[in-house]
């Protein structure tokens, strides 16, 4: 508390009682607490800072804010802080309030900003085995219940109750040895709430609980997040969802975010799944493919986000007439096809080969021509010969309509002009 | 029927699965390679199960063709007389096999459609009608003593090499079909073959294209044609695909 009027001035001093330079922060509180003129100075070990409340009223002092108190103030309260070490500091404070009047003099000291009841900013602390995970120990300040990163307090003081499950070193960085749940315990040295000069640091103690997960890493059968619509079983590799896991023999639970998916444990390279989907993607990476992987009552959960893509629609090339008996035509197209929901082109080397193309034909084609299905090759494309080729003139045929399906799904429609001299072929698409 | 090889195990059982067939491809330069790992091995490979439910013995073969081990064979369909006759339609039947070796579930689909046999040339299954076995002017059972092929770059240099090189009248073929390629090495090939029927002949062309090739013939006495399918990667193939062909919109 301090005093300023006419018969009334106060005046506050700070020394540094420590052995390092530190920045001392000085704050006045008026307007029942809810404005503040804050102040800071840089302190040498021994060097005092001394604040005259009244001339800093009298002669409009601004604050590192820019500040000034107003000329009518007369009483309020304040507070230095050691901005150095939160956690202790080693500002000592004095004052002095003296009664022009009647030379009344009246000594004080504030209180000490306690730092009380610290805490983890974690706990549990989740740290992945085999792996690193950091706590920290906040305080509570008693002068304005403000949290304070104290963690420099408790260097050293870090220990678990079980090192088989989390050890910890002596800055609070945990180690996970095995999944399991143990404590830690922090104790360090914290301001005391006893009187100056030195504000004397008291043992405190912090505690909480860490929970170790086991390892899971995911892995998809293919580099660009991509599972494909259908039930071809030649989409196992690239539906294929591996799990890396540490330790083993713990349990899997899988999910989708698509009712309806479901998840077979793969044949080899396990553990792993190939994921069946009926329902394409909305939107790019809208498809959530999560598992839980539980050991010792401890869950690691991870996900994918993946595109689930329905072959929608291909293009095509063709070298031309590459018949060679004598009359007709022979066309070889190669096909790539397109997904939906967003328009891609398949990837090359994605791990579709084999998957089955096949046709339909709304008129039979002519008799003796041979039809057969395709697949797709390495390039993830196919391969589709049109052949009307003899050795001798060729009779006409109606016009067939032909539908290409990949995996299922259809991809084109094409009309195949039968005459003399060959096929003559159209595209119905779909373009897109 | 005959199977040339080390199948003697099987010959009992397909005597009494099979009516006696005398073999149409029974000659000395049948088998390509007669040393060695046997070609026909994967006759003796599991499949764990195979189904046909109202399908065909083509549609059998193409499944079967595809799993475990991918194999080459060669179909004949039985021939109209005539191109503009009604289609000759193939029976369809239903049924499940489990745990049977590839050799048995051919066995199997002959029994089901007993219009056909089938016997090995190779490592090609060669499967035809029972009726032209003995037929020496069925186009596939005519013997060519000496065979060339000059710088084939596709199997319609094959075919064209055959019907020339037969003896007169000259044959018709045609290669008709919808789907699937026929990919040939690019490098052309020369070859020579001796004491070969057509469709050992047409086997070893198809199988230069890749050591899975499918080829199916059929159609009418009066236009006879064929279709080629390759249906898994060749080694050539995949060597010389080092990049994807450019694409072009429809």
């Amino acid at each position: 508390m301090w005093e300023y009027d006419a018969q009334h001035d106060s005046i506050i001093t700070a020394g540094n009682g420590g052995t390092k330079t530190t920045q001392a922060a000085f704050t006045i509180f008026y307007n029942q607490g809810t404005e503040k003129y804050e102040l800071e100075q840089t302190l040498q070990p021994d060097e005092q800072m001394w604040i005259d409340v009244g001339k800093l009223i009298r002669e409009q002092t601004a604050d590192k804010n820019g500040k000034t108190l107003p000329a009518n103030l007369t009483s309020g309260s304040y507070e230095f802080h050691d901005l150095t070490d939160h956690a202790i500091g080693s500002l000592f404070e004095g004052k002095v309030i003296y009664d022009k009047t009647y030379g009344h003099v009246t000594y004080g000291c504030a209180l000490c900003c306690a730092l009380n009841n610290p805490f983890f900013s974690y706990t549990p602390l989740n740290v992945p085995l085999g792996s690193t995970a950091e706590n920290w120990v906040n305080a509570v300040r008693s002068c304005d219940g403000a949290w304070l990163n104290v963690t420099s307090s408790f260097d050293g003081g870090w220990t678990t109750a079980n090192t088989n499950i989390a050890t910890v070193d002596s800055v609070g960085v945990h180690t996970g040895i095995s999944p399991g749940t143990t404590t830690t315990t922090a104790i360090g040295y914290l301001t005391g709430s006893r009187p100056p000069p030195a504000c004397p640091a008291r043992q405190q103690t912090a505690t909480g609980s860490d929970t170790v997960t086991p390892q899971l890493r995911l892995t998809l059968g293919n580099q660009y997040n991509s599972i494909f619509v259908g039930s071809d079983s030649h989409l196992a590799t690239p539906n294929s969802v591996f799990a890396t896991v540490s330790p083993t023999g713990g349990t899997f639970t899988e999910t989708s975010s698509a009712s309806g998916d479901t998840f077979t444990p793969v044949s080899q390279n396990g553990p792993g799944w190939v994921v069946t989907t009926a329902t394409q993607s909305a939107s790019t990476g809208d498809r959530k493919l999560t598992i839980k992987y539980t050991v010792n009552g401890q869950t690691n959960t991870q996900s994918l986000n993946v595109t689930a893509r329905q072959f929608a629609y291909v293009t095509n090339n063709s070298l031309g007439n590459i018949c060679t008996l004598g009359y007709g035509t022979k066309q070889v197209y190669t096909y790539s096809p397109y997904t939906h929901p967003d328009k891609t082109a398949v990837q090359a080397g994605i791990g579709l080969s084999s998957t089955a193309v096949t046709e339909n034909f709304n008129t039979q084609p002519p008799a003796g021509s041979v039809t057969g299905s395709g697949a797709l090759d390495a390039n993830s494309q196919f391969a589709d010969t049109i052949a009307y080729c003899s050795t001798s003139p060729l009779p006409g045929w109606p016009t067939v309509t032909q539908t290409l399906s990949i995996a299922g799904y259809q991809v084109r429609q094409n009309t195949l002009a039968y005459s003399s001299s060959g096929v003559t072929y159209t595209s119905l698409g779909p373009t897109q | 029927m005959r199977l040339p090889g080390a199948n003697l195990k099987y010959a009992a059982l397909l005597f009494l699965i099979a009516l006696p067939v005398a073999m149409p491809d029974a000659t000395a330069g049948q088998q390509s390679k007669g040393k060695g790992v046997p070609e026909n091995k994967f006759l003796d490979a599991q499949v764990p199960e195979f189904e046909l439910h109202n399908q065909t013995l083509v549609d059998g073969l193409w499944k079967l063709a595809r799993t475990p081990m991918p194999f080459a064979f060669g179909l004949e369909k039985v021939l109209k007389k005539r191109l503009s006759d009604p289609e000759i339609q193939d029976p369809t039947f239903t049924f499940q096999l489990k745990n049977k070796t590839v050799h048995e579930v051919l066995d199997a689909l002959c029994q089901m459609d007993p219009r056909f046999s089938w016997s090995m040339d190779g490592a090609t299954v060669n499967v035809f009608p029972r009726a032209v076995v003995n037929d020496p002017a069925y186009l596939l059972n005519r013997k060519l003593e000496r065979f060339e092929l000059k710088n084939a770059t596709d199997v319609q240099d094959g075919l064209l090499a055959i019907v020339r090189q037969l003896p007169p009248p000259l044959e018709q073929v045609a290669n008709a079909q919808i789907g699937g390629a026929d990919p040939y090495p690019p490098e052309p090939w020369t070859a020579t073959l001796e004491n070969l029927t057509v469709r050992q002949v047409v086997n070893r062309i198809a199988a230069h294209g890749g050591p899975c090739g499918i080829w199916i013939f059929g159609g009418a006495n009066d236009f006879r044609s064929f279709g080629f399918f390759n249906t898994n990667p060749s080694p050539w193939l995949l060597k010389s695909k080092d990049s994807r062909p450019e694409d072009a919109r429809p």
